[in-house]
């Protein structure tokens, strides 16, 4: 199905009757399948590569004249690319139409928010907007965030290379027509001097439970440091880390090529933490099992049985929870339950839920009830 | 001052480029052509797509704004984001400690290059060698950039990983293949 014709005619996208807020609420995209290469530890791989036409200012200081371009000539291109595309334009989309696309990482908050512009006047007026595929929500281009063109790849599971390859693809895609401002000693020019070279950031997002239940987060949290990665919360910069979800990501786009980025991270840096994981769940699994069920299974009774549950509790109990799925201590909880209540719980996924029409009061009673639902004993149906 | 012409030195077109070449022996050689005499003698424009704009009549200000956008340099600093791809040669003095600072010392992209950029720069009239060389930087980085992969393919096989070491080999014979057709010009006694 494509959706592009509905897309055509102005601000009044996103309004009441979208298609794809219920097309997207039913499915579970990529990055919770579960599934992939140390799928215990790593939940997904994510491939963002920032690219900006030539000849042309950067988002910060483009004209609106500039932005429209942009949208126009870079929607064209993907036009042309497979099928099931969903292309979204975000002025004038009602707030919590885009917080849902926030949630399920298709967009950053601050292209949702507009503003990327540094010009006066309506931000959610500012042409921006994202085009997505439809089904596993694998691939995501991002139009006039700081940089004209984001390319986001994302893989189940430890998959970087094959995060790389689709965006690649996609890259290449994009280039064969519209000229990229390269530089040939800078690489690939971007808004922000922290980019350039490459313009690719790799990042995984990681479960750690067991090192948090051991104390020893911190320390694994400082050697990421020391090899120059950046830890970020489930989503993104600044934002907490329940669950115990963290994401790393490279630093560096100056200098080394993508394959040397990558391999760093894949070879070396982010199997010694998946493997400093494993060894504390095997320690706690052998020498304070009872500890671990403990946590565990007060996680599963509250999930089982609260009234009122914040997002951010829903997520502590939800990270927890996971952990017992993937050592089977919990055996009557399947993990896809638990991936969907991830995303299910997020206040747009809750609000657009139930018809939109949620008070952040209500929204708590509604996300215990869900939770109770979908937790449910197996044993006790 | 130094005043950029606003004619092609080769031909009678007006839209000029900014363009440079970087000779076997690592000099690097300007001059202001179009983009088709550009094109045809190997050279590689600074700003692909970006025509640089005559600056003589701001000959004062230009070292403190970018003379495509406007951008000052202490707006830059305000914001953290550059205006536009003509302010990385505008202000690239300035930008040089903040690239070290956030890139851990990188200073020549390696890595990809735009894939048709690379395919109308290759089958040009000039060497295929010479022209990947101006887009890939000099030899020494080449030499920088094999050293580091080879250390990654011995750890990859120490570990097992077959699937990155085959990878990484495909890598090492693409760079390999540029530093060894540099490199005989490079060597001191290859000319004479
Ligand atoms: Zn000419
Ligand atoms: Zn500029």
């Amino acid at each position: 199905m494509n959706q592009d014709g509905q897309n055509q005619d102005g601000p009044s996208q996103g309004g009441q009757d979208e298609p794809w807020v219920s097309e997207l609420q039913g499915r579970c995209p990529e990055w919770l399948r579960g599934e992939g290469p140390a799928a215990d530890v790593v939940l997904s791989s994510r491939v963002r590569l920032a690219r900006n036409l030539a000849g042309m200012a950067f988002t910060p200081r483009a004209s609106q004249d500039d932005s429209e371009l942009v949208m126009t000539r870079v929607r064209a291109q993907l036009e042309q690319l497979g099928t099931d595309r969903l292309s979204i334009d975000l002025r004038g989309c009602p707030k919590e139409r885009g917080r849902l696309l926030v949630e399920r990482q298709l967009i950053s908050a601050a292209l949702l928010a507009g503003r990327q512009r540094q010009a006066k006047g309506d931000a959610n007026q500012d042409p921006r907007g994202v085009v997505t595929w439809l089904g596993d929500e694998r691939l995501a281009v991002m139009i006039n965030e700081e940089d004209h063109i984001r390319i986001q790849s994302l893989r189940s599971g430890f998959d970087l290379p094959s995060a790389l390859r689709s965006a690649d693809e996609i890259d290449d895609a994009i280039e064969a027509t519209l000229d990229y401002a390269f530089h040939p000693r800078l690489g690939y020019l971007t808004a922000c001097p922290t980019n350039v070279g490459t313009g690719a950031r790799f990042s995984v997002m990681l479960h750690l439970p067991a090192l948090a239940i051991t104390g020893d987060l911190e320390r694994a949290k400082r050697a990421a440091h020391d090899m120059a990665l950046a830890v970020r919360g489930f989503y993104g910069e600044g934002t907490e880390s329940a669950g115990d979800f963290f994401q790393l990501s490279n630093q560096t786009t100056l200098g080394r090529s993508e394959g040397m980025l990558l391999d760093e991270m894949a070879l070396e840096i982010v199997p010694q933490i998946i493997e400093y994981e494993r060894e504390s769940r095997r320690k706690l699994m052998n020498t304070q099992r009872v500890l671990l069920e403990d946590r565990v299974h007060r996680a599963l009774g509250t999930a089982r049985s609260a009234r009122l549950l914040s997002s951010e509790e829903a997520m502590k109990l939800l990270g927890l929870i996971r952990l017992g799925v993937v050592l089977r201590v919990i055996d009557d909880v399947a993990l896809p339950t638990v991936h969907g209540l991830m995303l299910a719980v997020q206040p747009a996924h809750l609000s657009l839920a139930h018809g939109g029409e949620l008070e952040s009061g209500d929204r708590r009673a509604a996300r215990a009830t869900l939770m109770r639902d979908r937790m449910k004993s197996k044993g006790a149906g | 001052m130094s005043d950029v012409p606003d004619k092609c030195a080769h031909c009678t077109k007006d839209k000029v480029f900014h363009d440079l070449k970087v000779l076997p022996d690592n000099t690097v050689v300007e001059k202001h052509a179009c983009e088709d005499c550009a094109a045809e003698q190997g050279f590689v424009p600074l700003q692909v797509g970006v025509p640089a704009k005559p600056t003589s009549e701001k000959a004062g200000t230009t070292a403190r704004a970018c003379p495509e956008c406007g951008l000052t340099f202490a707006q830059f600093k305000r914001v953290g984001r550059l205006g536009c791809p003509a302010c990385y040669e505008a202000f690239e003095r300035q930008l040089t400690g903040i690239l070290d600072r956030s890139q851990e010392g990188g200073t020549h992209h390696v890595g990809k290059i735009p894939r048709r950029l690379l395919r109308e720069r290759t089958s040009g009239t000039g060497e295929p060698g010479e022209s990947l060389e101006t887009l890939l930087g000099g030899a020494k980085h080449r030499a920088e950039r094999l050293k580091a992969l080879g250390e990654q393919l011995r750890k990859a096989v120490e570990q097992e990983q077959y699937e990155q070491a085959a990878r990484i080999r495909d890598q090492i014979r693409t760079a390999s293949q540029l530093a060894g057709g540099g490199s005989s010009a490079d060597e001191p006694g290859a000319k004479a």
